[in-house]
């Protein structure tokens, strides 16, 4: 058999782990070098700043989440390895594009929201409360792909 | 204070004649003074007007300086007065007021003096330097006007210390050695009628 | 010359994002109306100093320790010049920082220039890139000396003009004035952002109308104001030219045509005044202020760190009216009429 199904599969859980990875990457980067620069000119700020850049790591953390639960169902970890065919693989990869996809660019976006907000609190410290919110709202469309993810692979069976 | 002369007649005579001369220049050193005085007074007027006027001008030239100083970094005054391509000719003519030899200033001032930059410069800058260069042409005014002062007054005072000698030191003693003379001539004529009365009175 | 919506790139986004990042900490120490008002209403010098060492940001800058004027003005103009040469460092702000160094660059040219050429030594050293003893060996025609291409034909032009007009120390000006603006311009069409671009054509065509109109006031000749002129597609010689021919009740006009009507005091007529002129200066300060407000609003992008930039200048030139307004003791409605426009209302 030359394309097994597991291929697909196992492409879907990369997808997932990698594209939101990346996204998150990115995002964390841009929120991160605003910050240093908040930070050159005020070191005080560096508990907000912090808080603030790790909000675009989360996207990484949900393709994680989606990507083991792919190698989970597909019974990798231990266990006997479940036997998966073309059609099935390629339900799990397309599965996994909601969270690959909205991870990637919801993580950049949200770092960009990350760094605006940094910038906000370098301006006005005593808004911080209201910054942190800015960024999160975009937080709520990779939790809503993360959860047609989940409930995508849920709904396949093997 | 009488003339140390002999009282005879030619001295008389001289004396006289001196006496007439000595009137003479009284009435006209005093008629000159006269104008002089006019005169000074005209100068000194006009230079307290032109005074008043420089010091009004003088105010808001540096009103003007000031102004253009809040608009400039110390590398921009540097910048604006290192440099003066203006050149200032002063010609000198002398004219006669009442027979004395006046110092009369022409100043001229060739070149541009806005030798700065006209874009990071403030506009503020060309005020000032306007006003300072009416400033400047004022300021010769008066300087001209001062030195006309201090000359007229120098003539005056020459002029007075000549009629007050002719009047109160030459023209008295002249006007007493006459009179001395004349008495002393009298009173030789008395003593000569006299003799002859005494001679004319042992001849009877 | 519109206040186009800024679109940067995905690319500039994350290169700006640590200076915008210094910036927007930076902003939170730019004066305000507010200070400015308080420092308005300080009875004296002393008292004003007083008051901006309590001003948390400027306390530092400028301690209360320092008195005299020029002690004053050299604190401002290093700070400046500190934070200017500071953002130069990086790479990616290096272009639009050039804008910023070149007013110093050539201000100190002309300086030296200036010192050379009257035979006198430079004594005090101000704040450039250049390094003064190398702009000194090059006046004196020693080889092996280089400099910026830009400086080495400024000067080169300047010196053989000088030399063929009488020495005529204002053309002098008008030859370095012409490369500053010359080099603004180019700077300008390298940038990749629009609005900055904008910005900076807006500020070269408000040099040349200023400059036309103060050489108007000053009597200068259309002939000697051609020295000043390099060719551009932001204002013709032909027009730039006319400014000096015209009567002065046609000068609106001329302005008017432009689409330049707000520069103009309202319901005063023009006159041919330095101090109508120095209103007209200001209006275009905050018009240019006023433009680069909208340098705010984008996270990313030169931008910010551009908009701060011109920002500082004009708090440096700020606080320099009002520091130096009450040492003179200048009525508070004239100071205030002085002041230009914050960043930040």
């Amino acid at each position: 058999m030359l394309v097994d199904g597991l291929v697909f599969a196992l492409c879907g859980s990369a997808l997932a782990i990698g594209l939101a990875g990346i996204g998150s990457a990115v995002g964390v980067g841009i929120a991160g070098a605003t910050g240093a620069g908040v930070m050159t000119e005020d070191p005080g700020k560096f508990g907000q700043v912090l808080l603030l850049q790790a909000l675009p790591g989360t996207q990484g953390i949900y393709g994680l989440l989606a990507g083991f639960w792919v190698l989970i169902k597909l019974g990798l970890f231990g266990g006997t390895p479940a036997t998966v065919t073309v059609a099935q693989g390629m339900q799990i990869m397309f599965a996994c594009l909601p969270i690959a996809i909205v991870g990637l660019l919801s993580g950049i976006a949200q770092g960009k929201t990350s760094a605006a907000s940094i910038g906000m609190i370098a301006r006005r410290p005593e808004e911080t409360g209201k910054a942190i919110i800015l960024p999160a709202m975009v937080e709520t469309y990779a939790v809503l792909a993360l959860l047609a993810t989940i409930l995508l692979l849920n709904s396949i069976k093997l | 204070m009488r003339l140390n002369v002999n009282p005879n007649r030619m001295e008389l005579m001289k004396l006289k004649n001196r006496l007439a001369v000595a009137r003479r220049g009284h009435k006209l050193l005093k008629d000159k003074l006269d104008a002089l005085i006019q005169d000074f007074v005209r100068v000194v007027r006009e230079n307290a007007h032109l005074r008043q006027q420089i010091e009004r001008e003088v105010v808001r030239a540096f009103e003007a300086q000031n102004k253009a100083a809040l608009m400039l970094s110390e590398e921009d005054k540097d910048l604006i007065t290192v440099f003066s391509q203006q050149k200032l000719v002063l010609e000198v003519t002398t004219r006669r007021i009442t027979g004395v030899r006046i110092p009369h200033f022409e100043v001229k001032v060739e070149g541009n003096p806005y030798t700065y930059s006209l874009v990071t410069t403030p506009a503020e800058i060309d005020a000032a330097f306007g006003s300072f260069f009416h400033v400047l042409s004022l300021l010769v005014k008066l300087a001209e006007a001062e030195k006309t002062i201090e000359l007229l007054a120098v003539e005056i005072e020459k002029t007075r210390r000549r009629v007050n000698a002719l009047e109160y030191v030459l023209i008295p003693s002249l006007e007493e050695t006459i009179k001395y003379i004349n008495l002393k001539l009298d009173e030789l004529a008395r003593s000569a009628i006299v003799s002859i009365m005494r001679i004319k009175g042992s001849l009877k | 010359m519109k206040h186009s919506a800024v679109v940067p790139s995905f690319r500039e986004d994350t290169n700006f994002a640590y200076l915008v990042g210094r910036v927007r900490a930076l902003e939170s120490g730019l004066l305000t109306q507010k200070i400015l008002d308080n420092l308005l209403r300080a009875d004296d010098l002393e008292q004003a100093l007083r008051v901006i060492a309590e001003v948390p940001y400027w306390g530092t800058v400028l301690p209360s320790s320092v008195r005299s004027l020029q002690a004053i003005d050299e604190v401002l103009v290093n700070h400046y010049w500190e934070i200017v040469e500071d953002f130069r460092q990086y790479k990616v702000a290096f272009p639009l920082v050039n804008f910023f160094t070149l007013g110093f660059d050539f201000s100190f040219l002309k300086l030296a220039l200036k010192y050379h050429l009257a035979k006198k030594d430079l004594e005090k050293s101000y704040p450039t890139t250049l390094e003064s003893k190398r702009v000194l060996r090059f006046f004196s025609g020693e080889g092996g000396e280089f400099l910026p291409h830009h400086f080495e034909m400024a000067i080169r032009e300047t010196l053989t003009v000088f030399e063929t007009h009488a020495h005529n120390v204002q053309l002098l000006e008008l030859v370095l004035d012409r490369f500053y603006l010359q080099e603004v311009y180019r700077i300008a069409t390298t940038l990749e952002s629009e609005p900055l671009r904008n910005w900076l054509f807006a500020f070269v065509t408000f040099a040349y109308i200023k400059a036309a109109l103060r050489a108007r006031c000053q009597g200068k000749k259309p002939e000697v104001m051609r020295f000043m002129y390099f060719a551009n597609p932001l204002i013709s010689q032909e027009s730039f030219l006319r400014f000096m021919e015209l009567p002065s009740d046609k000068v609106s006009e001329l302005v008017g045509d432009f689409g330049f009507d707000f520069l103009f005091p309202q319901g005063v007529p023009f006159r041919d005044d330095s101090y109508y002129l120095a209103e007209v200066e200001k209006n275009i300060n905050n018009y240019l202020m006023r433009f680069a407000r909208s340098f705010r609003a984008p996270v990313f992008g030169p931008e910010p760190v551009f908009g701060f930039l011109f920002a500082k200048g004009v708090d440096v030139k700020n606080l320099r009216i009002v520091l130096e307004g009450k040492y003179f003791a200048f009525p508070q409605e004239e100071l205030r009429n002085k002041m230009r426009e914050c960043y930040y209302e």
